[in-house]
């Protein structure tokens, strides 16, 4: 079983709907929990994964600061142009602490894209340390 | 703080409340027209208004995004102005240093936005408006200071007629925020 949350195995991240250089959405990719991505104000914030080619997803492990309400979204197309929920989560209030999460997806969907959307958080600012995305080719 | 020319933009929601007639509006146009704009006749604000500016803090390479929302104070708008509030940031409460009983409200003002916003107790900053009327004040400089310090919240003097102050209230919100981003980034780069 691969880990496409990883730039090691192809994945990049396409967009962020906000950037601190310092602390890049591509913390989230690199396989270094104590690296992170950190959101700069407001709610909803997004990030999209490109993967190398389809995959399916099987199980997304996310460990994280201060996210509530977590949305999935997945796009088959070539283009990130159409995007359809996988999973939605709402994840304990941990007061600042890490938040660790595994759920597995339902049907194994295929996927080209993935775009998560924090939707709401518990504090003015969330982060997001490592995307664990457990999946095989398609 | 980081000297390092690193330049990040910040988004806050901001709500303005407190009586109405306090001079919520007028301070809110007048920072964001940079003082040009001062409304000379009263328009209730019926719901929320919105305004969006953004301003540098001060030695700090934070920007903040300021997202103003300027709420209504009539009592019979609370119910709808208070739908405004979710996910709030940052709190301005202003009073009128000519009207005792607008002073006398915060107490109110602040139970009910720590009561429609529960996650967190807000920061904010407590405005006194009109302090150009002098020969007209009643609620002196240390009433305000002192029920701002009682509730950990930031104390201005400001007149949005006279252009005295008016940027104050929201240098201060930005840097708070700001603040509160520099901490959360301590806290995460400790875990």
């Amino acid at each position: 079983m691969a880990d496409f949350g990883l730039a090691s195995n192809g994945t990049t991240v396409m967009f962020s709907s906000c950037v601190d250089d310092r602390y890049p959405p591509e913390n989230i990719i690199d396989g270094n929990d104590s690296t992170f991505w950190i959101t700069t104000g407001l709610y909803p914030q997004q990030f999209i994964l490109q993967f190398d080619g389809d995959i399916k997803i099987d199980r997304i492990k996310t460990i994280t600061t201060d996210v509530r309400k977590l949305k999935l979204e997945r796009c088959t197309e070539k283009a990130p142009t159409s995007f359809e929920e996988i999973h939605q989560v709402e994840l304990a209030h941990k007061g600042g602490r890490v938040q660790v999460e595994s759920s597995q997806i339902s049907g194994s969907p295929t996927a080209s894209f993935l775009r998560v959307t924090i939707e709401s958080g518990w504090d003015d600012f969330a982060a997001v340390r490592r995307f664990t995305i457990e999946g095989s080719k398609a | 703080m980081s000297s390092a020319n690193f330049g990040v933009l910040l988004r806050c929601k901001v709500i303005v409340v407190g009586d109405a007639g306090v001079g919520k509006s007028a301070i809110v146009q007048m920072f964001h027209s940079k003082g040009s704009h001062y409304p000379r006749q009263y328009n209730m604000t019926t719901g929320c208004d919105f305004v969006m500016k953004e301003i540098k803090v001060p030695e700090s390479d934070y920007t903040v995004e300021l997202h103003i929302y300027d709420c209504a104070g009539q009592s019979v708008f609370k119910d709808l102005t208070s739908q405004y509030w979710k996910n709030s940031n940052i709190v301005i409460f202003v009073y009128d240093v000519t009207k005792p009983e607008s002073f006398q409200n915060l107490g109110e003002w602040l139970d009910l936005v720590r009561k429609k916003c529960p996650e967190k107790v807000l920061p904010g900053v407590v405005v006194a408006n009109k302090v150009d009327l002098e020969d007209r004040v009643k609620v002196h400089t240390t009433e305000g200071a002192e029920f701002a310090r009682n509730n950990s919240l930031e104390f201005c003097q400001i007149s949005a007629f006279r252009d005295i102050n008016v940027e104050s209230p929201f240098s201060a919100a930005a840097k708070l925020y700001s603040q509160a981003y520099q901490n959360k980034l301590e806290t995460l780069n400790g875990i």
